[in-house]
C-alpha cells in the first residue's frame, strides 16, 4: 500500500513490515530533510509495534542532518517496542554509517530480503 | 597543506562568499558536485566531496556565523586533474577542533550532532584548520584511498 500523503518517501507493506524508500537521490536540502523527519514520525504512529525497513534503493547521497532524523525514527521506533532496519547502502553511505560508528545503533542488510527475513524471525 | 605545485592550472574554480544562509550552501555544492562528476570524478570521491563540503559549510553557518545572514561564509574550491581544494572560512569567533568530543565513543553515538569534524576528516585526505578555527582548508585526491585515516 503506497501512501500518497508523504512528500519525501515512499512506503509499501510487505509480510506485515513496512518498507520505507526515500523519493530523493541526494538527501541533503534543509527544508526537505524536515519535512523527512515528520514524516518519519508520522510512520512510528501508523503501525504498533512498529517494523521497519529503511531502503536506501537509489540513494546518492545523505547528509548527517538526514542522518539525524534516522537516529530520531530509531528511538522512537524502540521506544514503541518495534524494530527499524536498514537496506541496499551504496559503499560510500555504508561507509557513511561505519565511520560514525552507527552501524552500532542501526541492523544494516545487503537486501530488502534479508532484512525481511530477519524482522520475520524476530516476530 | 601543500594545495598545489606553482605551476599546476585548476581546471575548474570557485571564489564565492555567501550569506548563512542553508539553502545557498545547498545551490552552491550541487554545483561544485555536477562540475566534479563532468569533469569524470568517481562516485566515491563524488560522495566525499559532497559530504565534506556540506559539513564544512554547515558548520560556518550554524557554528560559525551563527546563522547571521549579516556574516558571511567565504569558499575558494578548486579542481585540479589529480585533486581538489576547498578552503572555507566564517566570520564567527572560532574553536578548536581537538577540543569536539568524539561522536564514535558510547556516550556520544546516538547524540543528534557533532559529527562534522569526523567526517570531513574520515572522507577527505587532508583536513587542516587555522585562523583560530575559523577556517578550514580540505584536499581530496581523485584515486581512491586504499586506508582511510582514521581521525
Amino acid at each position: 500500500m503506497s501512501h500518497k500523503h508523504y512528500q519525501c518517501i515512499r512506503t509499501q507493506e510487505i509480510d506485515g513490515v513496512t518498507v520505507v524508500q526515500f523519493v530523493d537521490d541526494k538527501v541533503m536540502d534543509a527544508a526537505r530533510i524536515e519535512q523527512l523527519g515528520a514524516e518519519l514520525n508520522k510512520l512510528t504512529e501508523e503501525r504498533t509495534p512498529p517494523k521497519l525497513i529503511v531502503d536506501f534503493s537509489d540513494v546518492k547521497f545523505f547528509s548527517s542532518a538526514a542522518i539525524n532524523k534516522l537516529i530520531v525514527l530509531e528511538k522512537r521506533v524502540k521506544e514503541k517496542g518495534g524494530q527499524t532496519r536498514l537496506s541496499n547502502l551504496r559503499p560510500e553511505v555504508r561507509d557513511l554509517f561505519g565511520f560514525t560508528h552507527l552501524d552500532s545503533v542501526f541492523r544494516i542488510h545487503e537486501s530488502q530480503d534479508d532484512a525481511i527475513r530477519e524482522l520475520k524471525k524476530n516476530q | 597543506m601543500k594545495t598545489s605545485d606553482s605551476s599546476e592550472i585548476a581546471r575548474w574554480e570557485l571564489h564565492q562568499e555567501i550569506p548563512s544562509d542553508p539553502r545557498l550552501a545547498c545551490e552552491l555544492i550541487r554545483n561544485v558536485v555536477a562540475t566534479a562528476e563532468e569533469l569524470g570524478w568517481d562516485q566515491a570521491a563524488v560522495f566525499a566531496v559532497h559530504m565534506a563540503l556540506e559539513e564544512a559549510i554547515m558548520n560556518s553557518i550554524k557554528h560559525g556565523n551563527r546563522r547571521d545572514l549579516n556574516k558571511l561564509v567565504k569558499i575558494d574550491i578548486q579542481i585540479f586533474l589529480e585533486h581538489l581544494v576547498a578552503i572555507i572560512s566564517d566570520e564567527g569567533e572560532g574553536f578548536d577542533p581537538d577540543q569536539v568530543p568524539d561522536p564514535r565513543c558510547d556516550e556520544n553515538v546516538e547524540r543528534c550532532s557533532g559529527r562534522g569534524v569526523l567526517l570531513m576528516r574520515q572522507f577527505m585526505d587532508e583536513v587542516v584548520y587555522d585562523q583560530e578555527g575559523r577556517r578550514v582548508t580540505m584536499r581530496k585526491l581523485r584515486s581512491p584511498r586504499t586506508n582511510p585515516v582514521d581521525a
